[in-house]
């Protein structure tokens, strides 16, 4: 591959990077990059300042085209219906456009100088944007199909503070990729004794160069039997159906279906018992087809899911069309939360969560694969030799966990809102219809009991000597870990009501919760009790120092 | 450099939680009565971990007769369990700024009021019964603008021990909040102008939580508030340096 993704690098002393076509020079007149002088000299090479791909033209366009829709619509529409002002709108939309996205490209340049990755973006409005290398926590990387084409990716570098990705390079090629994660990954000699020498540059035809100088270890890789059982078991399809809900009012599809053919197929049949049937036999197919969706989803997305321990940081690769890979140093994760979903839990399969520092955030992709995502399923005997693989030195035995009793007075209070909560249906049904509408209440009075009691022999807490874990959900049981060290916050707090029945809620924050969907927030604790955890895990945590890198 | 380890450094481990002993369940301390600054609150732990904890109540500063406030133990270690009450300045400025918005809603309401007046006339029963609800709304405004900051005031206290910053609040939706010294990321006073003219200022403490990624203690004395802020993050640093 013949890119020109070194730029001149006269400056350099003994550069030996061959000078690249000089078209892309005038913009980067007096950019000329400083000579690394202060490495010190057992340092790694440092990376020379380098551009991004040139396909990243293409793709800086394409990731802005969300904005470019409402024009390209225009344009086309105008362009169909022969009124040419459309076209031009478009045109002087689309131009400027493609002009910005130059504009980045030939303006971006990132090096690794100094144990620091700079990245300076922009000519005007100058923005260099230097990460120490060693707090950067996750290099993610993206790629589609078009990036595999192109073999290139999207790269995303995170730090432990924010939310947004400390700098995205969109796009790398995949040598140059490699390059960088040997550089950021040989920031730690100490904990990483076996790296001696960085490796050669891996192959440039290499699908994602996985530089295997520490000895990896393969923890999780997920069989496509477990993603089908996964996609049958979720609701992702649900997405689907909105989809089609949309196009068929959007487009009117009725106009093409007709009735009459479906019901000419079970003519015998008199009417009733005919609609009776069509009704049931459509929402069998469309559960079908919700399910196939899903499955569908958890195979593209999941597809060759591996987890790695290399050294101290877990790697997550998978994907079927859009390949991803993720990094997770071992010791930034705050919390590990297990998921057990009704129909998972059927199948004996879990799913388990993390969060770590750092891009807390919801949003992308990527995201929500390292963290919302970690390890979508799993069977339920792997659980615990995983966990005891994520943080060093834990044993994870959930079964033998002594849990700590919630308050005496818990079922009494859950059934006496329980009653209220009947009390306050049967009121409104009196009001909505006079002579029955109390019924509602009485029907409804077992099941909201039952429904009490079940939520809170679900509600579970433990303190170890390692670990705290909190169990909560009832449909879907959530198993959430945190640890001394990661414990941010104790806070007990306690509502009149608490009070009355001698509670409290005890609450524990960690950095970057949320991704797991579980807040540890124990309620129905006997109120000395919960004063007493809370004394405890405040004193326990504050001899413990936060680690983020 | 690590930590200095004393009494309150031994963490709870055990529980006892037979029934029919003198515990405490509302989180409370016990001695209410608002005192200024530099005295302490005579606390009660839980009657369970009392043998654990035993220097902790009977601690008193009384002795130190220290001119200005001044952050008691900040050498000694010894004075763990004080818990401190907010400047009483807290409730000025409190009624103040509760008045403040009184007489904005009052105004407002007013306006409101003569406006319908005009336009609608003396409409009669409607007309009495809005003018009635708008001035109850105002009168329990002025009421809870003038009591419930020296409520709020006495159900405030906070201390600072080895473990971190302790900050008890609420009067009936009570909270506990704890904060590990070596979470403390970094921590500001801010001060308004009414604060400033009454020589308080508000502490605000960033951890690398989530949901409680600043942690406000409000109404503390300017120079304590600098003082502390002072001692958090200097604990803080001395703790990530350790690391």
């Amino acid at each position: 591959m013949n890119h020109p993704e070194n730029p001149p690098s006269d400056a350099l002393p003994g550069g030996g990077q061959p000078q690249s076509d000089s078209t892309e020079s005038p913009l980067l007149a007096g950019d000329t990059p400083t000579p690394n002088e202060n490495a010190a000299p057992d340092q790694a090479v440092p990376l020379k300042p380098s551009w991004l791909h040139p396909t990243s033209l293409i793709f800086d366009l394409i990731s802005h085209s969300r904005e470019l829709i409402v024009p390209a619509a225009i344009a086309i529409f105008g362009a169909a219906s022969g009124n040419l002002t459309g076209l031009y709108f478009g045109m002087a939309i689309f131009i400027p456009a493609f002009i910005l996205s130059a504009f980045r490209y030939f303006t971006l340049r990132y090096k690794i100088d100094n144990g620091e990755l700079v990245v300076k973006k922009g000519l005007l409005f100058r923005r260099i944007r230097t990460v120490p290398i060693s707090r950067i926590q996750n290099i993610d990387l993206l790629q589609n199909p078009l990036h595999r084409l192109f073999r290139v990716a999207e790269v995303k570098i995170e730090t432990a503070s924010g939310t947004e990705p400390e700098a995205v390079l969109r796009v790398l090629s995949l040598k140059k990729f490699g390059e960088l994660r040997e550089q950021i990954f040989l920031r730690d000699p100490i904990t990483n004794p076996q790296i001696t020498s960085p490796t050669s540059a891996p192959e440039p035809d290499a699908q994602i160069p996985m530089p295997e100088t520490r000895a990896s270890q393969l923890l999780v890789s997920i069989p496509t039997s477990w993603l089908i059982k996964a996609g049958i078991a979720s609701n992702r399809g649900l997405v689907f159906l909105g989809i089609a809900m949309g196009a068929w009012y959007q487009f009117k599809l009725w106009q093409y279906v007709n009735l009459d053919d479906l019901k000419q197929m079970l003519p015998s049949l008199d009417g009733t018992l005919r609609n009776t049937l069509l009704i049931a036999a459509l929402a069998l197919a469309i559960l079908i087809v919700l399910r196939v969706a899903s499955v569908a989803w958890f195979i593209s997305r999941f597809h060759g899911y591996q987890l790695q321990l290399c050294g101290e940081d877990l790697r997550i690769s998978c994907g079927l069309f859009t390949k991803i890979t993720a990094t997770v140093p071992r010791n930034r994760i705050q919390l590990i939360s297990i998921h057990r979903p009704l129909f998972l839990r059927w199948m004996g399969l879990a799913s388990i969560r993390i969060e770590t520092a750092g891009g807390g955030g919801m949003s992308g992709q990527d995201k929500s694969n390292s963290r919302r995502w970690f390890v979508p399923v799993l069977p339920e005997q792997g659980i615990a030799t995983l966990i005891q693989q994520l943080r060093t030195g834990i044993e994870w035995q959930e079964k033998s966990l002594d849990w700590k009793p919630l308050s005496q007075n818990t079922g009494r209070r859950l059934r006496r809102r329980a009653i209220v909560r009947a009390t306050v249906l049967a009121v409104i049904g009196v009001l909505i219809s006079q002579p029955w509408g109390w019924l509602a209440g009485v029907v409804a009075l077992p099941f909201l009991v039952l429904w009490e009691a079940k939520k809170s022999s679900a509600l579970r807490y433990v303190r170890t000597e390692q670990y705290v874990v909190y169990r909560s959900g009832l449909l879907t049981p959530k198993t959430s870990i945190t640890f001394w060290d990661k414990v941010q916050t104790v806070s007990i707090s306690q509502t009149p009501f608490d009070k009355r029945w001698k509670m409290g809620t005890l609450r524990i924050d960690t950095a970057a919760a949320g991704p797991a969907e579980h807040y540890i927030r124990v309620h129905y604790l006997d109120a000395a009790f919960a004063y007493h955890e809370f004394k405890a895990i405040s004193c326990e945590s504050s001899k413990f120092e936060p680690d983020f890198g | 450099m690590d930590l200095p380890i004393c009494c309150s450094l031994k963490c709870l481990t055990s529980y006892n939680s037979k029934p029919g002993e003198n515990r405490r369940h509302d989180f409370r301390v016990v001695n209410r009565t608002p005192k200024p600054f530099p005295y302490s609150y005579n606390v009660e732990f839980n009657a369970s971990n009392a043998d654990t904890e035993p220097a902790q109540s009977t601690q008193g500063i009384a002795d130190e007769s220290s001119n200005g406030p001044t952050l008691a133990g900040e050498d000694s270690h010894a004075a763990t369990s004080h818990f401190y009450s907010l400047d009483p300045n807290y409730i000025s400025v409190g009624r103040i700024s509760g008045v403040i918005f009184f007489l904005v809603v009052l105004v407002a309401s007013a306006i409101g009021l003569f406006g319908q007046f005009k336009i609608a006339g003396d409409s009669g029963l409607i007309f009495i019964a809005i003018a009635s609800a708008i001035g109850l709304l105002n009168i329990y405004l002025l009421a809870s603008a003038i009591v419930w900051p020296a409520v709020k005031y006495r159900h405030y206290r906070w201390r600072i021990d080895d473990v971190g910053l302790e900050i008890h609040r609420g009067v009936w939706w009570k909270t506990q909040i704890s904060v590990p010294l070596s979470r403390v990321q970094h921590a500001d006073v801010t001060q308004g102008p009414l604060q400033r003219s009454y020589g308080i200022g508000t502490l605000t403490i960033h951890t690398a939580g989530t949901l409680d990624a600043s942690v406000d203690l409000p109404g503390l004395h300017h120079d304590i508030a600098l003082q502390l802020r002072d001692r958090l993050i200097r604990q803080g640093i001395r703790g990530h340096e350790s690391s």
